[in-house]
């Protein structure tokens, strides 16, 4: 059975694979696996950069594994955000359990910050097909708002 | 002789948002002018934080320095990146809408800040925030932009 993943875009009819680095992220790709489908609101990040992200319901914390700092166009990372960290999200409760945050990279200008500082991403995964095409939907989620998506099991 | 400031409102019919508040035209080198009166597109921020912008060609060239965050309801200039492409390259004018901000350098160059130079403040702060909210969640917005004398 493949253990793969697909991103899928319905408002924008788009669909693309995203390989999951089991070998290199092994407990933040079962987390995530465990975890699929989530289905929720995308947001264009609006201190990362080229970044779409959306916030997970709370699933097993795999902790660090795999981290970057530095991120490239396609990656996909997990990133936990504490709930000890000042929240500027006025609609979000992080509760004791902070947030689930994953987040896709779809452009060279692009680094993971938190509220503070840049915050390092366990990198588990990479898309695989038609980065260009979803970098312009990602640039119309910017310009045009926040549309729902569903990472799911290939 | 001083540039006198001038009264800028920012109307957003679609979100029933209209906002007024005071720029100060001297350090411009006055090349916002009053009378302008136009419909501009109104962008959040990437990489700033809580912080929305409109591109406005005056200002491009013009040499912004001083902070690099804000407090909620400051305006900024900022003059453009020359080393960038396309609408990098444009000067824009700068709305502070939160505390969460900071001036930042496109992150393919690295992480550092840089400066942009306090023009002005919109009166209603929480207006503003409200405007910044939506913008972020439900993207771009048409605004009027107005200028007048004081």
């Amino acid at each position: 059975m493949s253990r793969e993943a697909v991103l899928e875009v319905p408002a924008y009819g788009a669909a693309v694979g995203v390989e999951l680095l089991w070998d290199d992220a092994p407990r933040t790709c079962a987390a995530i696996w465990s975890a699929l489908p989530i289905v929720k609101p995308a947001f264009h990040a609006r201190r990362s950069g080229q970044e779409l992200f959306l916030l997970a319901d709370p699933f097993d914390n795999p902790g660090p594994e795999n981290q970057r700092l530095e991120v490239a166009a396609g990656d996909v990372l997990f990133a936990h955000m504490p709930p000890s960290w000042t929240d500027d999200h006025e609609d979000y409760t992080r509760g004791e359990l902070g947030l689930f945050d994953i987040a896709l990279i779809y452009g060279p200008d692009a680094l993971i910050r938190g509220p503070e500082a840049p915050v390092a991403g366990n990198l588990f995964g990479r898309v695989v097909e038609d980065l260009p095409a979803l970098a312009e939907i990602c640039t119309r989620m910017w310009l045009q708002g926040c549309e729902n998506v569903t990472l799911r099991r290939a | 002789m001083d540039a006198e400031p001038l009264r800028l409102s920012l109307r957003c019919d679609d979100l029933g948002i209209a906002l007024s508040g005071t720029l100060d035209a001297a350090p411009l080198g006055r090349r916002l002018l009053p009378g302008r009166r136009e419909p501009v597109t109104l962008l959040h921020a990437k990489r700033d934080g809580q912080v929305c912008f409109a591109y406005a060609d005056e200002l491009t060239g013009v040499a912004t320095s001083g902070r690099s965050s804000g407090q909620p309801g400051e305006i900024f200039a900022f003059g453009g990146d020359p080393s960038g492409s396309g609408d990098e390259r444009r000067g824009q004018l700068i709305f502070v809408y939160g505390p969460a901000n900071l001036f930042v350098e496109p992150f393919d160059r690295g992480f550092h800040e840089r400066s942009y130079s306090r023009v002005g403040a919109i009166d209603d702060v929480h207006g503003l925030a409200r405007l910044g909210e939506r913008m972020w969640r439900h993207g771009s917005q048409r605004v009027e932009l107005e200028l007048t004398a004081t």
